[in-house]
């Protein structure tokens, strides 16, 4: 038994982990679950905000020990790695041979596995897309423990990717990598005076840049309001040095970072709590720009902050809650200006706002179509906290109805009726369909799920069995 | 503060029961244990919606696993652990009786032993946790009246000293509750002034998170701080 939470540090719970390392142990568990009436959850490196990867007193299958890069083929770019694969694992792997994932998330700290049921997206989606876009074949394992391996061809793989580990486990992928001229991006900074500002240099940007992402000041107010800064980059054609390559691939804590943020104390860190530290913060950020162009190493761009291991401590005990709507791409500008007006009216400036520009993916579950989104991170002050939850309730029900969809990486709020809001009936049909083929007993859940109301669907008689469709016929057995 | 998820052993009556509705009046989540279902009902009554009830015999003990389980599936965790069974069967003086003695340590120690053995696993593992044994000050000498429970009352504060010394690395408490006589159906036949169960439960709930042994009384800490010290000798001379 092992105390866990999700990244936000919110949803402290207790439950039984089992570390699997291998398909049979997966296996043996389904059958013991089976036969204890137990539920099992998929978790790797438990880095979702909420409760995607938890279970209260549940049992937790622990897939990071299956961990075994299988095939890396430079000549094809194609890379077959285990569920529990880290990306840090996999992007120093392919990164010494001049290669890089299509899509990686702003931690390396997550898993293959975890990085598929939640169908990642990066700096670039609005070019990409999803990780899931990159991917050419996964091996799953439903409820019935039977290795399956769907390709693109199947449109199960198009459910399974992004569907939350509520079908089963992802055991292995096969990913095409992209060549990179270097290990360097050259990273170009813009400043932004106002909400209407970032999206003219987003528009302006994305058109031609591989990456892009905004970096917003939420205490900005009145003209002002949605201002900060812009980072857009390219592949570096420039070839990288050794020296480069070798800090791409062995990055190091700087030292104003340990002194900052001790590991085990946050001492210093901790004033981040503080909104008038945060406030200067990003007043410093906004108006002092250092250098409007520079060259960085694709680790440090893409993961900035795992240069601070754990940071999220910072805001403990309360946790941390990320907030990320995605708006279509037309009512983006208006919404997000009355989102920003509406958090600092109540009081609730976010100590991050991140904004990214998305296109939509072919995935069954594709949170984002054509969209916007505004991650904001809110540290949660435990005298506030019932506030800040309805506050976030309220602006989710709002958003929701005018066309908003959520990312289940982030969410803690979603409830059963939301679902509906933004997936439509036929989807949410084909989904449970799925669900009533691939765990027709119900044996995959999360904290997340139980919230949500995702099951299977019951037959009749009320117990939740297998659907009308023949079990598992998809896909090739492994 | 959040709700703390409480199992409470031996909840049907008495201190137990008092713990129970006090911890449910301010919001926590309570599972009671106890034989008798009726009793348990009873208790469960006063909040419904925050009061769980499982009848269980803790002489029982290798029923206590899965029920531990099932009960920590209920409640969605486990913050905190109240071993409060405690029996005080009459001894007459001139009584030699080794059943009764036998049954007493049976629910005094062996019922604890096994129920606060699961809580420590636990908590041990998650690295958080309330562990309380509900002792006694006869359990700090031996005195005539009843041998088999001053001796089970020192064998739970030892043992629970214990797993004090064990655990206080992983942050878990472990707190061991010395009350003297309080006014229970399990001092019914003693004259001597009592405290109200109300009182006590009120007073061991503000000390939850104080380690240690704690007297419910400055004047039992003081002059048990004292008796502890006499020699034998000068002890059993003195009436009480």
């Amino acid at each position: 038994m092992r105390r866990l939470s999700g990244f936000g540090m919110r949803d402290l719970h207790d439950a039984y982990v089992i570390p699997i390392d291998r398909e049979e142990a997966l296996r043996e568990l389904l059958d013991l679950a089976k036969i204890s009436r137990r539920q099992i959850t998929l978790r790797g490196a438990g880095q979702s905000y909420g409760d995607a990867a938890g279970a209260p007193e549940g049992w937790i299958a622990d897939l990071r020990p299956m961990n075994q890069i299988l095939n890396w083929d430079q000549t094809t770019g194609l890379l077959t790695a285990q569920a529990g694969v880290t990306l840090a694992t996999l992007c120093r792997h392919v990164l010494a041979d001049g290669f890089w994932p299509a899509v990686v998330s702003g931690t390396s700290a997550i898993t293959l596995g975890g990085a598929l049921a939640m169908n990642i997206h990066g700096k670039n989606a609005f070019r990409e897309g999803t990780l899931g876009e990159s991917v050419t074949e996964i091996v799953v394992m439903g409820s019935r423990g039977i290795a399956k391996r769907l390709t693109p061809d199947d449109r199960d793989f198009w459910i399974w990717i992004g569907g939350a580990g509520q079908f089963g486990a992802i055991l292995q992928a096969t990913l095409r990598m992209k060549r990179l001229p270097s290990a360097a991006l050259e990273v170009r900074v813009f400043r932004a005076s106002s909400l209407q500002e970032q999206f003219e240099i987003f528009e302006r940007e994305t058109a031609d840049q591989e990456y892009c992402v905004g970096w917003l000041d939420g205490f900005a107010s009145g003209e002002e309001l949605g201002r900060g800064l812009i980072h857009s980059a390219r592949s570096s054609e420039t070839p990288s040095s050794e020296a480069e390559l070798r800090r791409a691939l062995q990055p190091r804590r700087s030292l104003a970072s340990k002194i900052l943020l001790p590991e085990r104390r946050w001492g210093l860190g901790r004033m981040l709590q503080f909104p008038l530290v945060r406030k200067v913060i990003h007043a410093l950020k906004s108006d002092v720009i250092l250098h409007d162009h520079f060259r960085q190493n694709c680790f440090d761009f893409h993961f900035l902050l795992d240069a601070l291991p754990n940071w999220q401590k910072v805001f403990s005990p309360g946790g941390l809650i990320q907030f990320q709507p995605f708006v279509p791409w037309d009512d983006a500008l208006n919404t997000f200006r009355t989102l920003l007006q509406d958090c600092q009216d109540h009081d609730f400036v976010p100590s991050l706002a991140v904004l990214k520009k998305h296109r939509a993916s072919p995935f069954a579950l594709d949170y984002a179509g054509d969209s916007y989104s505004l991650a904001l991170d809110f540290p949660v002050q435990l005298h506030r906290e019932s506030q800040l939850l309805s506050f976030l309730e309220g602006q989710t029900e709002r958003l929701l109805m005018q066309g908003s969809r959520f990312y289940f990486a982030k969410d803690i709020l979603l409830q059963p009726q939301h679902l509906g809001m933004f997936l439509a009936p036929s989807l949410l049909h084909e989904l449970q369909d799925a669900k009533s083929r691939w765990d027709p007993e119900n044996l995959f859940t999360s904290a997340q799920a139980e919230r949500m109301g995702w099951q299977a669907k019951p037959n009749e008689k009320g117990s939740p069995t297998a659907g009308t469709v023949e079990p598992q016929d998809r896909g090739e057995n492994v | 503060m959040k709700p703390l998820r409480v199992i409470i052993v031996g909840g049907s009556s008495g201190l137990g029961a008092e713990l129970a509705r006090q911890l449910a009046a301010r919001g926590d989540e309570v599972a009671i244990l106890a034989r008798r279902a009726d009793a348990l009902e009873a208790v469960a009554r006063f909040q419904p919606d925050r009061i769980r009830t499982y009848p269980h015999d803790v002489t029982h003990t290798d029923e206590a696993a899965a029920l531990f389980e099932d009960i920590c599936r209920d409640l969605g965790g486990l913050d905190l652990l109240i071993y409060a069974a405690g029996i005080m069967p009459q001894i007459e003086p001139n009584e030699f009786d080794t059943e009764k003695d036998q049954a007493i340590f049976r629910v005094n120690v062996e019922g604890a032993i096994a129920w606060c053995n699961l809580a420590a696993t636990r908590f041990q593992a998650v690295g958080a946790g309330t562990l309380v044994g509900i002792g006694s000050v006869a359990g700090d000498r031996g005195r005539p009246g009843h041998p088999a429970y001053h001796a089970s009352k020192a064998a739970l504060a030892t043992y629970l000293e214990s797993l004090r010394n064990r655990l206080w690395r992983s942050g878990v408490r472990v707190i061991t509750i010395k009350p003297g006589p309080l006014d229970t159906p399990m001092t019914q036949h003693l004259s001597m002034a009592k405290m109200p169960v109300a009182v006590a439960a009120k007073k061991i709930i503000r000390g939850l998170n104080r380690d240690g042994e704690q007297y419910l009384q400055l004047s039992h800490r003081l002059i048990f701080a004292v008796l502890r010290l006499l020699p034998s000798a000068i002890f059993r001379r003195i009436r009480r």
